[in-house]
């Protein structure tokens, strides 16, 4: 066991950051060594991983309308400038 | 102008897909979300002389978006049943049916959708720009000026909530047992 492990309280507060990527490559070695031994911080970062790829999933695929757009690039050049 | 100047089409026209993922988020309606996109971008160009060159036009136009549906749109919509901002659920412990969260996976859009439009505003549109859309906090607090540990604490309440919310779905929907037998 490294000398600069964390403890639980320690990953938790930085799980958000982990999960995001966020976080500098050094505490990611930490984090990942206390994740790789602490069966209940792993659990929870998979449950906080489940639950946001299920928002990203809601997110993605959706476009601004072909429609909206073109009625957009027409109002915007109706619009008169400044400058 | 200047040659080297952004035009408005170059800076704004990139994030109208965000626009309108962001606007069909806080209005729960299509045609009201093209509206309130089409409202922004003609006051965003309206706008545009006092846009900084080199700062975040994507912030600055949800900024816009977010406080065209404030004063126009919110007041109009939705009657969905509140929810209870005190009662912040526990994450599950490792005794739990489904400890890891596999049936959020299985969970059908209409049912997040449901959790997500049932949350207040302020705490929905903080899921919106960070979760789905992936904004980093800086830019979310920036897009609702707001400060950053606002952010960071309405997203952790708004998470556990709609984790909550969702974990109820999922029981209903028998995609996991129920933690406590119901009466």
């Amino acid at each position: 066991m490294t000398h600069d492990a964390i403890n639980c309280t320690a990953a938790l507060a930085e799980l958000d950051a982990f999960l995001r990527g966020e976080l500098p490559a050094d505490s990611v070695e930490r984090m990942q060594g206390h994740l790789d031994r602490c069966r209940h911080c792993a659990q929870i970062g998979r449950y906080e991983q489940a639950f946001r790829d299920r928002l990203q999933r809601l997110g993605s695929g959706t476009e601004c309308p072909p429609s909206l757009r073109e009625r957009i690039a027409t109002l915007l050049g109706d619009e008169p400038r400044s400058g | 102008m200047s040659a080297s100047a952004p035009s408005f089409e170059s800076e704004a026209l990139p994030h109208l897909d965000t626009l309108y993922r962001v606007a069909l988020r806080l209005t729960n309606n299509a045609a009201a979300a093209e509206d309130l996109v089409q409202d922004t971008m003609l006051r965003a160009l309206r706008a545009w002389g006092g846009f900084r060159p080199g700062s975040n036009a994507r912030a600055w136009l949800v900024t816009i978006l977010r406080n065209q549906f404030i004063s126009g749109w919110r007041s109009s919509k939705r009657g969905a049943q509140p929810v209870d901002l005190e009662a912040v659920p526990e994450l599950p412990d490792m005794d739990d049916p489904d400890p890891e969260g596999r049936f959020f996976a299985d969970l059908v859009d209409d049912e997040v959708l449901a959790a997500l439009d049932a949350l207040p505003d302020e705490f929905r549109e903080v899921v919106v720009l960070s979760d789905l859309e992936g904004l980093p906090y800086a830019e979310v607090a920036e897009a609702l000026g707001i400060p950053l540990g606002t952010v960071k604490s309405r997203i952790f309440r708004a998470r556990r909530i709609l984790q909550g919310q969702l974990r109820r779905y999922a029981e209903e929907s028998g995609l996991i047992r129920p933690t406590e037998p119901t009466p």
